[in-house]
């Protein structure tokens, strides 16, 4: 077994490693290579094939782009120079932080064109690398990824639909332990020999995919050799509402809930923006209040869609019904990448390797592509109904969950239904 | 041992990014070449993805005399990545007019690309903007 353990670790690592080559690779594109996005290896892995990869991986297995993740490995390497002496704050110890960036980093993507800007994306990921290794050399644990990190807290929450969790194989060996070294790892007085849980998940208690970056520290610190990953059906963990070691109760955390809310209503106006129904709407704001430029457009439509739109649509009375709002928001935002991924997916082939491929061969055609993204939405919308009565008997509430349901699927289904506009900011243009 | 293991690594990243930044470094401008001098315009007036559009492009050198035997390739393409561009040779008709016909597939904005092969070899590359409803 101990040659297991050293595998998983020399697998993460390389897989860590292979990311952090990669990431370098793309901000040196970004930085350096063609100025026009479709011409740029930068924009096109990162904003179709990254995104795209991201989502069907959790769907299809697990959270497997967070244990890969390149920020980690840079940060280990520093935490050789340099170790955190402080916790993060115990006020910030939730999702309010994570959810703002979240929202920054979406508003952001449409306010500067990030698809079409090669250097901005890089200058995204060289970011995103600053601020976690300054976060995570600053505290201890893995504060960035458990409270900030946008694409971390986007894959928790994704990842309660997965079909693999880590997980204690026989709790009652768990029940014997005194020494719980999963979740406070193996150590001496200076030096750390095996993490435990960075996220702060008690093995026996962890209950689901959320807030796990399936680093499997746990895995290769337990001394009895008792965790494991194992399959589960998608959503299981949201069948009831347990008490989850490092989060508590789902229904009690309205940070984590409201967090649920924007992941949804996110997904739509992620779409919903590459439509031309968007567009007029901004143009309309504009000459309705006398403005030029679109922050301001933008900012209503943020609102229209992240606050407006829930709160007459919500009943958070029920709000331990909320986390049914999962699977749906989920499938939007597969629905929304899989267009972009499947239609593009070989695209990048010219640019790399300068050898033509003929059109035809770049991409899945509509036709097929269009009925994959209403199969993924139609099966998430059953998902959440499924939820829905599994979590509530009232036949009431459930009418009233399953019209929010019907609601947001409707428009999910008439967003994608519409003929996308790609528009953008022209870059160093003129005959 | 691991820190010296981490400052090689970091070194290596370092030093291969600075070699590698001349592969990567092709931003010149050359291509946009002053070889030749581009007027464009379009039928019909408003582009739409529903119907083709005529593309109607003259070519003149410096001194202004119109160019006649050069070859342009043309590829259609919208400033998001991953999306499918559309390519056509365009048709020379008289003088230094060259027609290429191009059914848009999204509404939105898109670049033309034209790859300008003149008589005695030179390429020169230009680049056209539009929106489509």
């Amino acid at each position: 077994m101990p040659g297991t353990k050293k595998n998983i670790f020399f697998i993460k690592s390389a897989f860590q490693l292979l990311l952090l080559l990669f990431a370098v690779l793309l901000v040196a594109e970004g930085l350096w290579g063609p100025e026009f996005a479709p011409k740029n290896l930068t924009t096109l892995f990162v904003w179709v094939h990254y995104r795209g990869l991201l989502v069907f991986l959790i769907l299809l297995l697990g959270n497997f782009f967070c244990m890969s993740c390149p920020f980690i490995f840079v940060r280990n390497c520093l935490r050789v120079f340099i170790t955190p002496k402080i916790l993060w704050p115990r006020k910030l110890q939730n999702k309010w932080a994570g959810l703002f960036l979240f929202i920054a980093v979406l508003f952001s993507y449409e306010y500067f064109h990030l698809w079409s800007s090669p250097s901005m994306t890089a200058w995204l990921i060289i970011a995103y690398f600053l601020a976690a290794i300054i976060i995570d050399l600053t505290f201890k644990k893995a504060s960035f990824c458990k409270y900030l990190c946008p694409i971390g807290q986007f894959n928790f929450l994704s990842s309660t639909l997965s079909p693999k969790t880590i997980a204690a194989k026989n709790l009652s060996v768990c029940d014997t332990c005194t020494t719980h070294e999963c979740l406070k790892g193996v150590k001496t007085e200076n030096q750390i020999i095996k993490r435990g849980c960075e996220t702060f998940l008690f093995m026996p208690k962890k209950n689901g995919n959320l807030d796990c970056t399936f680093c499997m520290d746990c895995i290769e610190a337990c001394p009895h050799d008792n965790i494991s990953i194992k399959s589960v059906t998608p959503t299981e963990e949201l069948w009831k509402d347990l008490h989850r070691s490092g989060i508590g109760s789902l229904a009690a955390r309205s940070d984590l809930l409201f967090f649920i809310v924007v992941f949804t209503f996110s997904a739509l106006l992620n779409a919903f923006s590459m439509v031309a129904p968007a567009y007029d709407m901004q143009l309309f704001l504009n000459k309705l209040f006398l403005i030029n430029g679109s922050a301001f457009s933008l900012f209503v439509t943020f609102i229209l869609f992240l606050i407006a739109a829930p709160m007459l649509l919500i009943p958070m009375r029920k709000k331990h019904l909320v986390p049914t709002l999962l699977p749906l928001g989920f499938s939007i935002w597969v629905a929304h990448y899989s267009f972009h991924l499947l239609t593009g997916i070989f695209t990048f082939i010219p640019l790399l390797t300068k050898i033509s491929i003929p059109v035809s061969m770049m991409g899945m055609p509509l036709s097929i592509v269009g009925p994959i993204q209403v199969g993924l939405l139609v099966i998430g919308f059953m998902a959440s109904i499924v939820l829905t009565f599994i979590l509530d008997n009232s036949n009431s509430t459930r009418l009233r969950w399953v019209s929010t349901h019907l609601i947001i699927f409707l428009a999910a289904i008439w967003i994608m239904s519409l003929p996308m506009e790609m528009r953008g900011t022209f870059i160093g243009l003129a005959p | 041992m691991k820190k010296i293991l981490v400052i090689v690594l970091f070194l290596t990243v370092g030093l291969s990014l600075f070699f590698l930044k001349k592969t990567f470094n092709i931003k010149s401008k050359d291509h946009l070449s002053s070889a030749v001098i581009l007027n464009w315009k379009h039928s019909p007036e408003k582009i739409t993805i529903e119907n083709p559009v005529d593309f109607s492009f003259t070519l003149k050198d410096p001194s202004s005399l119109e160019i006649t035997n050069a070859k342009v390739n043309v590829e259609a393409t919208m400033n998001h990545s991953g999306m499918i561009p559309v390519f056509s040779e365009a048709v020379h008709k008289s003088g230094g007019q060259y027609h290429s016909r191009i059914k848009l597939t999204m509404a939105g904005d898109w670049l033309l690309f034209l790859t300008i092969t003149l008589n005695n070899g030179d390429v020169v590359k230009k680049e056209v903007t539009f929106t489509a409803r």
